[in-house]
């Protein structure tokens, strides 16, 4: 009995604190990108204009985020019954937009950033009883002009 | 080529779903997948059981270990004067089993039918047991759920528990096993306690002490562990006498003493 109230607790839990946390920070993803959609990010490997470049370098952005447990049973009981994991999907979400929000911070002064690439990890994947949490490592070419 | 700067869509990449609304759906499909297959199982595993041979009880016997608490410190002329008992009314009841008897180290007053013909009898009982007729009343009733295989109806519902408690080692899981497995019903309880009636007439030739240990019971409080698996002590009292009174049964006799007291 008192593992099914240990579970109910982590479920609610989980629920709460994992809301609270995806709001706020699907806010601040919103407020960042608006501030940083002046700055083109494109995944072409060579820039539009190669004129008046003086410098370009490497920027990252990295983020782990883990999934609480609410989300983990939702995304079980789809692990039955199939469907879409509508659970993870805005965990993913929010990683990805994150890690390009980060490599735009990193670009400061660029003027455009190209040949975006993303690289995805699972990390806890093979251990049994663990909080899984994904990692989204963003990079790409910072080009600074004249 | 122009860059036209934009905002991600907040749409094209989440669902836009109640989670929680999606959860007790997917919860109820479960809940309900579960009782329909605990319910089949269940059903099946009953139907069948209640017609395996002794041979195959005697094995499946091996698979459930219950807690039972078996004293194995009681003196052996405790259970050679209980054996003596059973053995004798068995010639009465013809059992197809061997009985064994074994005396279980608890203060509750129970007696128990197990599988592959094994009764056990609690400390408790046998203190509050006044006379051998009592004492042959309980054996005899005990032998009733053997002699109608009342110990293996139901049992589908403990033996599917009991594949569950594999995969889940939960003591919830367990409790519910003990408690399912030792319940039998009204009417169950009502035919084995006739059963009981019919084996003091052979051994004694009189029902005297029959009804009396549950008239005992039908009072005091020390008694509400008991009754949650045997109820309606006063109800059951009646029962008894009156199945004695339309059949005209002898009811007259002296009680038999105790060889001694139990320890």
């Amino acid at each position: 009995m008192i593992d099914i109230i240990i579970i109910l607790t982590l479920i609610l839990l989980g629920y709460i604190f994992g809301s609270i946390a995806e709001k706020n920070h699907y806010k601040s993803i919103r407020e960042r990108e608006k501030k940083f959609m002046r700055l083109p990010t494109i995944s072409l490997k060579t820039p539009l204009n190669p004129d008046n470049i003086t410098k370009s370098r490497l920027v990252v952005g990295n983020v782990v985020i883990s999934v609480d447990y609410f989300k983990r049973v939702l995304a079980g009981l789809k692990n039955i019954f199939g469907g879409n994991m509508t659970s993870y999907e805005t965990l993913v979400d929010r990683a990805r937009r994150e890690a390009i929000l980060r490599l735009k911070e990193d670009a400061k002064g660029a003027s455009e950033i190209i040949n975006l690439k993303l690289e995805t990890s699972s990390i806890n994947k093979s251990a049994k009883g663990t909080i899984g949490s994904i990692e989204i490592f963003a990079y790409g070419t910072a080009i600074y002009r004249k | 080529m122009a860059y036209i700067p934009k905002l991600p869509d907040d749409e094209v990449n989440v669902t836009n779903s109640n989670f929680i609304e999606e959860t007790i759906k997917l919860v109820v499909a479960l809940l309900l997948f579960i009782t329909i297959a605990f319910s089949f199982l269940t059903l099946s595993t009953s139907l069948i059981v209640e017609h395996i041979s002794l041979d195959t009880e005697k094995k499946l016997q091996s698979l459930f270990s219950y807690d039972m608490n078996i004293d194995t410190n009681s003196s052996d002329k405790d259970i050679i004067y209980l054996q003596s008992i059973v053995d004798n009314l068995n010639s009465c009841a013809k059992l197809p089993y061997d009985i064994n008897i074994s005396i279980a180290n608890e203060e509750t007053p129970n007696a128990f039918a197990m599988m592959g013909g094994a009764i056990v009898i609690t400390k408790g009982m046998l203190k509050e047991i006044k006379n051998e007729n009592e004492l042959t009343f309980v054996l005899g009733h005990e032998m009733g759920h053997f002699k109608h295989r009342d110990h293996l109806k139901g049992l589908g519902n403990t033996i599917v528990l009991a594949m569950i408690s594999q995969f889940v080692p939960n003591s919830f899981v367990q409790d519910v096993i003990s408690l399912n497995s030792l319940s039998y019903s009204k009417s169950q309880e009502s035919s084995a306690d006739i059963f009981g009636i019919e084996m003091m007439l052979c051994r004694y030739k009189d029902t005297q002490g029959s009804a009396s240990l549950f008239q005992r019971m039908s009072k005091g409080d020390k008694w509400s562990d008991f009754i949650s698996t045997h109820p309606n002590f006063a109800k059951r009292v009646t029962e008894i006498k009156s199945y004695i009174k339309s059949n005209n049964l002898p009811y007259s006799g002296d009680s038999i003493q105790l060889k001694y007291d139990f320890e």
